[in-house]
C-alpha cells in the first residue's frame, strides 16, 4: 500500500495538514470549515481510485495541532482503507469494471 | 319451368372449385397463397363429381393410357376427392368391368353406368353421354349391346331419335358435348333432344372446362364438365379441377332430383347440415327475427338501412350469451391500425426478460439523496484541550476506541445466510421431488441429501462466525459511545471523536454514484425491435409487418418519431436523464448536489418512479424494414385475413367486401369463406356484394327489405331459388331476381364471365 507524506504547515495563525500528493491536498486544522473538508474528502475518494494509500504525518513539534492532526490522520487512514475496499467491491477503482 | 331456369338451379346445386385442394390455396394470386399459410386448415369434406370417365381404349383414336384395370382405377379414384364417377366409354358399356370397379371401390365411390355415344345430328357427328342409375345397369347393358351389335365402336353412330328411343326408359341424364367441347351437339341439337326426351330437365351441356361451364350457366343453361380422362396417371392432378358438390348427393336418383330442383329434396339435403334456430330481437322494437343458422355460409343482404348489421350484432349477442366467441367483424380500413394498436395506447413492455433493471430503488434513493456531514475539527481541538483535566475520565479508554468496522462482517453474514438457505432449499427439493425420485435411486438421493446437509451445516457455522464479528463490532461501538456520552455528561470533558466522517461521507457519495450509474446502464440498454407479421401484400410487395422500436431517453434522444410509453412529458424525460447523467459523472465532486437539485425540480419528478417512465417507442407498419402506409384496400384485406386467421366457430362478417376489388373478392375472399364453411364453421355475412352473396352459394340467405308494409325479413336459399317472408309465407320472392336487383354487381355475378368457376 502506498504511503503519502503529510506535514503540518502553518500560515500565520492557520494550520493545515498538507498532503503531499499531486495535486496537493490541504486539510484546515485550526478552523472549522465543513465545506472545505468535504471538498478534501471528495479529492481523497478520487485519489483512492488509483489505489489504496495511507497518510503519514511527518514528525513535528508536539503541540495541540500536532496531536489533532495525528489523531485525525490516524482515524482517516482506517476509514480510507474501508472505503477503498468498498470502491473495489463496486468496481470504482481504476482497472476494475467501473460503473462510469 | 323453363329449361333456362332448370339450368340455373343446377348451377346452384353444384358449386365448382376449379383447382385442387392444394392449388385452391394458391388461388390465382400468390397473395392468397401466402395469407392462407397461416389460416388453420382442418379436415374438410370435399366431394367432387366426374361425369365423364373413360376406362377403356375402344376407338382407334383413344389413347392407350385410357385403358385401366379396375384395381388401379380404384386406387387412383380413392386418392382423390372424387366420390362420384360415371363410366362413359365410347359406344360400349362393359358391365363386367363396371362390376369389378364397383367391387374394388367397395362403396367408397358412387359408380354410375353410362356411355359416350356418337350421335348424328343434321349430318354432323357429335358426342352425347347417357348416364343411368346403377340399379339399371343390367338392362342398360343389354340395351347398349343390342344397339351396338355388329358395329365396332369406331363405326357406331346413332340418331337423337334412336337414342331417346333406346335409353329414355332408363330415366337417364343426357350430357351433350356443347360448343367448345368437340364434337359438339350444338344448341339446335340440344333443343331437339329436349323436345324428344320425356324429361328435358335431365339435359346438361358439357363444357370443356370450368370457365366455359360458367359462361353456359350464366346464360341459364345447365352445364357441367368432366375429366374425359386421357391419361390415368395424371388423373389425381386433373381431379382437383373437377366440380365440387355443394349439397350432399346420395345416389343417382338424388342427383336427378336436385337437378330438377325438387324442393323437398333440396330441403332434405339442406337440413342434413347442422343448424341452430335463432330467435333474435335485433331492433329497438319487439320485432322478432327467426333464422336458421347453418354450420355453413349464411348471407344477410338487402338495401342499406334495413338493419343487417343489427341482425349480425344480435346473432353475436346470442352466441356470446351462450359462451361462444362471437364478435362482429367490420372491415373499416382504420380498424387495422386499431387492431394493431399502431398508436401504442395500450402498449406495454416488460423489461424483466431483457435483464433491464427498472431502477425503482435507485431512483427513489437519488430523489431523496443528501450530503453526509463530516466530523468537525473543533471536536478534536476540544478533546485535546480538555483531555487532561479529569484523571478518571482519562482512565476510561473504552470511550476513545475508534469505531470498529462491522459492515463487512454484516455483508459476509448475509452472503453466507443466503447460501445456506439455498442449499437447504435444494436439499428439501431433492427430498420431495417426484421427478427426481423417478430418475434417481433412493441411495443416490440419500447421498445427495447427506452431502447438501453437510454443506448447509458448514455454511451455517461460517455465517455464525460473521454474525459474531458483526454483533461484536456493534456492541463495541455501542459501549464506546455510551461511555463517551456518560463521561462527557458527568465530567464536562469532551470525548475523542470516533471518526472523521470520511467513511459515511464517502459511502453516501459512492451509493449515489452507484445508483446513478445503474440508472444510466439501464438507459443505455439496447432493446430489440418487436416485429409482428400483419399479412402479405402480395408477391411484389411482400410481407407487411408491424414493427415497434424502443429506446430509453438517455438525455440525447431527439427523434420526433418516438413517443413516451407512459404519460410523461418528453422534455421531462430528457431533463431527468440529463440530471442522472450529471449525478453519475459528478458524484465525487463538490457540485454533485447541483445535479440532484435539478432532478428534484423536474416537472414530472413524482411520476418518474422507474426507468420505464423514460421509455420511448415508435410503432409503425413496415415493408422489408421500411416504413409503409398501407392503403385502405390493403388494410381491408389484412383485416379480413386476420379475422379469418382466428380459429372460431362463428364468424360474423359485416361487409367484408368494403374497399376491396372484385378480383380480390372472387379470388381470395370467397375461397376463404368457402373454406371456413367446409370446416363446418358458421359464417354470417352481411353484404351488398353479389359476388359474395351469390357465388358462395349460401345455405341460408336472409333478405331484409323495406316496402309499403314496412320492414320485412325473407329467408331462403339459392337452391330453391326462393325467399319466403317470415310473417307471411304466401309472400315469396325470386332469390335470383332479388339478388340481381339488390346486390352491387348482381348482373356480373350471375353474368357473362363465369368467374365463379375459376381461372383456367
Amino acid at each position: 500500500m502506498e504511503t503519502i507524506e503529510a506535514e503540518l504547515v502553518s500560515t500565520g495563525e492557520k494550520y493545515f495538514i498538507q498532503i503531499n500528493d499531486e495535486p496537493e491536498i490541504l486539510i484546515p486544522v485550526s478552523e472549522d470549515n465543513a465545506n472545505t473538508v468535504k471538498s478534501v474528502f471528495n479529492a481523497l475518494i478520487r485519489r483512492l481510485r488509483r489505489g489504496p494509500f495511507e497518510i503519514a504525518l511527518k514528525e513535528a513539534e508536539k503541540d495541540l495541532f500536532y496531536h489533532v492532526a495525528t489523531e485525525y490522520l490516524n482515524q482517516l487512514n482506517g476509514e480510507l482503507i474501508e472505503v477503498y475496499e468498498e470502491m473495489k467491491q463496486y468496481g470504482f477503482v481504476e482497472g476494475e469494471d467501473e460503473g462510469s | 319451368m323453363t329449361i333456362r331456369q332448370s339450368g340455373y338451379v343446377e348451377v346452384r346445386d353444384i358449386r365448382y372449385f376449379p383447382k385442387s385442394r392444394s392449388s385452391s390455396y394458391s388461388i390465382n394470386t400468390n397473395f392468397g397463397k401466402t395469407l392462407l399459410a397461416f389460416i388453420p386448415i382442418k379436415a374438410r369434406l370435399v366431394v367432387k363429381i366426374d361425369i365423364h370417365v373413360h376406362t377403356r381404349k375402344v376407338k382407334e383414336g383413344d389413347p392407350p393410357t385410357r385403358e385401366i384395370t379396375p384395381g388401379r382405377l380404384s386406387e387412383i379414384i380413392l386418392s382423390t376427392d372424387v366420390k362420384i364417377i360415371a363410366i362413359t366409354n365410347h359406344n360400349i358399356f362393359d358391365l363386367q368391368q363396371y362390376d369389378q370397379v364397383l367391387e374394388q371401390v367397395d362403396g367408397a365411390v358412387q359408380i354410375w353406368p353410362g356411355i359416350e355415344l356418337d350421335v348424328v345430328e343434321d349430318e354432323k357427328r357429335a358426342h352425347l353421354l347417357v348416364i343411368v342409375s346403377p340399379d339399371k345397369k343390367g338392362a342398360f347393358s343389354e340395351a347398349v349391346n343390342k344397339a351396338t351389335s355388329g358395329c365396332s365402336p369406331d363405326d357406331f353412330a346413332v340418331s337423337l331419335e334412336r337414342t331417346v328411343e333406346l335409353f329414355d326408359r332408363f330415366d337417364p341424364i343426357y350430357v351433350a358435348h356443347y360448343l367448345g367441347k368437340k364434337p359438339d351437339l350444338g344448341e339446335v341439337g340440344v333443343e331437339r333432344l329436349s323436345g324428344l326426351t320425356v324429361n328435358p330437365k335431365r339435359i346438361i351441356r358439357e363444357a370443356a372446362n370450368s370457365i366455359s361451364a360458367g359462361i353456359f350457366i350464366a346464360h341459364g343453361h345447365a352445364s357441367i364438365y368432366g375429366s374425359d380422362v386421357q391419361v390415368w396417371e395424371d388423373y389425381p392432378a386433373e381431379a382437383s379441377k373437377l366440380p365440387e358438390l355443394r349439397l350432399p348427393v346420395d345416389s343417382f336418383e338424388h342427383f336427378c332430383l336436385l337437378l330438377e330442383k325438387d324442393v323437398s329434396t333440396i330441403n332434405t339435403a339442406i337440413s342434413r347440415k347442422q343448424s341452430d334456430t335463432l330467435v333474435l330481437q335485433p331492433f329497438e322494437d319487439d320485432t322478432k327475427v327467426e333464422i336458421k343458422a347453418f354450420n355453413d355460409i349464411n348471407v344477410i343482404f338487402g338495401p342499406k338501412g334495413t338493419g343487417k348489421t343489427k341482425i349480425l350484432k344480435a346473432i353475436a349477442g346470442h352466441y356470446s350469451s351462450n359462451g361462444v366467441n362471437a364478435t362482429v367483424f367490420e372491415s373499416a380500413p382504420d380498424k387495422l391500425a386499431d387492431r394493431l394498436d399502431i398508436k401504442g395506447k395500450g402498449l406495454v413492455k416488460n423489461l424483466n426478460p431483457l435483464g433491464i433493471n427498472y431502477c425503482t430503488d435507485e431512483i427513489r434513493r437519488i430523489k431523496v439523496g443528501k450530503e453526509q456531514d463530516v466530523t468537525s475539527l473543533r471536536k478534536y481541538h476540544d478533546y485535546f484541550t480538555s483531555e487532561s483535566k479529569n484523571k478518571n475520565a482519562r482512565k476510561m479508554k473504552i470511550k476513545d476506541l475508534p469505531i470498529v468496522a462491522g459492515a463487512k462482517s454484516k455483508a459476509s453474514f448475509d452472503e453466507y445466510t443466503e447460501a445456506h438457505e439455498k442449499v437447504r432449499g435444494m436439499r428439501d427439493f431433492f427430498h420431495d421431488s417426484g421427478p427426481v425420485a423417478e430418475v434417481a435411486s433412493k441411495d443416490r438421493i440419500a447421498e445427495l441429501i447427506t452431502q447438501l446437509s453437510s454443506l448447509a451445516s458448514d455454511l451455517k457455522d461460517r455465517s455464525w462466525k460473521h454474525f459474531a464479528d458483526w454483533k461484536s463490532a456493534e456492541l463495541t461501538n455501542g459501549a464506546s459511545e455510551l461511555f463517551r456520552n456518560e463521561v462527557a455528561r458527568k465530567t464536562g470533558t469532551f470525548s475523542k471523536p470516533t471518526d472523521t466522517g470520511f467513511r459515511s461521507f464517502a459511502k453516501n457519495r459512492l451509493q449515489i454514484k452507484r445508483d446513478a450509474c445503474e440508472i444510466c446502464s439501464s438507459l443505455f440498454a439496447a432493446i430489440e425491435d418487436e416485429v409482428e407479421l400483419v399479412g402479405s401484400l402480395g408477391p411484389e410487395k411482400g410481407q407487411l409487418e408491424c414493427a415497434t422500436s424502443f429506446l430509453f431517453q438517455d438525455g440525447t434522444i431527439r427523434d420526433s418519431l418516438y413517443s413516451p410509453i407512459k404519460a410523461i412529458r418528453k422534455n421531462s424525460q430528457t431533463k431527468f436523464a440529463q440530471s442522472v447523467n450529471k449525478i453519475a459523472s459528478r458524484a465525487l465532486h463538490d457540485d454533485l448536489f447541483d445535479g440532484v437539485s435539478e432532478l428534484r425540480a423536474n416537472e414530472d419528478i413524482v411520476e418518474i418512479v422507474s426507468v420505464y417512465e423514460l421509455l420511448l417507442f415508435w410503432r409503425r407498419f413496415t415493408l422489408a424494414g421500411d416504413v409503409y402506409s398501407p392503403s385502405n384496400g390493403e388494410c381491408s384485406m389484412l383485416n379480413f385475413h386476420r379475422e379469418l386467421a382466428e380459429d372460431k366457430d362463428v364468424y360474423l362478417l359485416d361487409e367484408p367486401e368494403r374497399s376491396l376489388g372484385n378480383e380480390y373478392i372472387n379470388d381470395v375472399i370467397i375461397p376463404l369463406i368457402n373454406d371456413k364453411a367446409r370446416q363446418g364453421k358458421k359464417v354470417f355475412i352481411s353484404t351488398h356484394d353479389a359476388n359474395i352473396a351469390v357465388r358462395t352459394l349460401p345455405y341460408n340467405s336472409i333478405y331484409r327489405c323495406h316496402d309499403s308494409d314496412g320492414y320485412a325479413t325473407y329467408v331462403g336459399n339459392p337452391f330453391s331459388n326462393s325467399l319466403v317472408c317470415q310473417v307471411d309465407e304466401s309472400k315469396v320472392l325470386d332469390w335470383k331476381k332479388i339478388s340481381m336487383k339488390t346486390l352491387e354487381g348482381g348482373e356480373t355475378a350471375f353474368g357473362e364471365r363465369g368467374k365463379i368457376y375459376g381461372n383456367h
